[in-house]
């Protein structure tokens, strides 16, 4: 080792684990050799013995207690900020789930609802409506329920447009005027006696149904004796309350008593 | 529950962000004085020491979930934030700054006319030029001597705290380690100086 290698690794002498054993003879050997590489040596040994006192003497030093209170008034004030960021964090998440799952409670429930004819008869027969074919074809009274179909009042239509099709049902505002083909199919519903005309509709559904013109009686109509035993197709709609408020019929001989009870809407509606 | 010194800083770092009042104080107890002392060792200002510490933890308070461990200890992770402190308030506030020449005093021959100054630099006086040598050095390799020799770190984790490779930390460290002998020679030339002046005589750096 020359001197200009020495003082390379001078600094690094009494370090541990920075040269390896062969490094750290070939330097002491050359400080043995070289009057001013050994005068450095021992200045760098001093330099070292100063900084270790230098860290002794300072060793002890430390911050006042006031930081450590601040910081801890300062945690203390953080930590329920974080707490109940987290605690919001999760009641959103619950509602949020909630929501989904209310969602698709009712996504599935409107899809299967239309087709139940179960759903349909407990509605029916709380309005006194006929029962459908499935639960009640043997009574000669019986009714039979041809086709349920989801619409609302004003958006019913005439039976060519087709019973087949399931139309959503739509909320009409009261101000809102309604068009003058809704205004035609209203025309050809007759409300049912006992309905509540005040309470709104709302996404009601149209139920076609096959039933004897005896059974008119039990929605409140004038029965004809001779024809009692006619079957009659009508159309009825059901509100979101599930009571039956009006009928239309699609088929078989209208009473006379009936057609006058025709609804009338005035153009100003 | 007591949080004994073997729970790990790891653990601890854990706790305080989970709200853990408990770990948080072991923890700014446990690294208090070790940055405490770094700060004022870079600065040579208590009061602003003290204000570099409350910030290294009001800020661990807001990026404790930054810390990856796959990086290296909680140690370098705290040394950092406290260098990134000491180096903006050095970089604003140093009354050291107009002190630091890097080429003062540079050069082993001349140094060696002076061999008996480090015989001295056991005794208190000494250790305050010591102290205020280090100051003086400029920031760069002020921090080298202060993590590498006054806290003992490995190059290694000086490399961490830093952020650079450790083969700049090894050359800055002898770079600030030749600086300080030339200053150290410098301070004892001037002292013996006017030991020689003294019509008594006195203790004067030899």
């Amino acid at each position: 080792m020359n001197c200009t290698s020495f003082r390379e690794a001078v600094h690094e002498i009494d370090r541990d684990g920075l040269l390896d054993a062969a490094a750290y003879d070939s330097a002491v050997a050359h400080a043995q050799t070289c009057t001013r590489c050994a005068r450095l040596l021992y200045q760098v040994r001093r330099l070292d013995a100063s900084l270790k006192s230098v860290s002794r003497a300072d060793e002890r030093r430390e911050t006042p207690y006031r930081v450590q209170a601040e910081l801890l008034r300062a945690f203390r004030a953080q930590r329920p900020l974080r707490m109940d960021s987290g605690r919001t964090r999760r009641w959103l998440s619950a509602a949020a789930a909630f929501l989904i799952l209310a969602g698709g409670a009712l996504l599935v429930w409107r899809h299967i609802r239309p087709s139940s004819p179960a759903t349909k008869a407990a509605q029916a027969s709380a309005v006194g409506r006929p029962v459908p074919a499935a639960t009640a074809a043997n009574s000669p009274a019986a009714g039979e329920v041809v086709q349920p179909e989801s619409v609302s009042p004003a958006a019913a239509r005439s039976p060519a447009s087709g019973p087949q099709a399931r139309v959503t049902a739509r909320r009409m505002p009261q101000t809102v005027k309604p068009a003058a083909s809704d205004l035609e199919d209203l025309a050809n519903f007759i409300p049912l006696p006992y309905a509540d005309d005040d309470s709104p509709v709302g996404a009601a559904e149209l139920v076609r149904v096959r039933l004897p013109e005896s059974a008119l009686g039990l929605l409140g109509f004038p029965v004809r004796y001779e024809s009692a035993d006619q079957a009659i197709t009508a159309d009825i709609v059901i509100g979101e309350d599930g009571v039956a408020r009006a009928i239309r019929f699609v088929s078989g001989p209208v009473p006379s008593e009936l057609a006058e009870l025709r609804t009338s809407i005035p153009e100003d509606q | 529950m007591g949080l004994e010194r073997q729970t790990s800083d790891g653990d601890l770092l854990r706790g305080m962000i989970a709200g853990d009042e408990q770990a948080f104080t072991e923890l700014y107890r446990r690294w208090q004085g070790p940055l405490y002392r770094f700060a004022l060792q870079m600065t040579g200002n208590a009061g602003l020491a003290e204000e570099i510490v409350q910030e290294v933890f009001m800020t661990l308070m807001r990026t404790a979930r930054n810390y990856d461990a796959a990086r290296g200890p909680v140690r370098g992770f705290l040394y950092g934030i406290c260098r990134n402190h000491v180096m903006r308030s050095v970089a604003t506030e140093s009354p050291y700054l107009g002190l630091s020449d890097p080429e003062d005093g540079h050069g082993f021959a001349e140094l060696a006319t002076s061999s008996n100054l480090l015989a001295d630099l056991a005794a208190a006086q000494t250790v305050r030029q010591v102290r205020r040598a280090i100051l003086s050095l400029p920031a760069t390799y002020r921090e080298a001597v202060v993590l590498c020799d006054l806290h003992e770190l490995t190059y290694e984790d000086a490399a961490g705290v830093l952020k650079c490779p450790v083969g700049t930390v090894r050359s800055r460290l002898h770079r600030a380690r030749d600086l300080l002998l030339g200053k150290l020679r410098n301070l004892a030339v001037q002292s013996t100086g006017v030991a020689a002046a003294a019509p008594h005589g006195s203790e004067g750096l030899r």
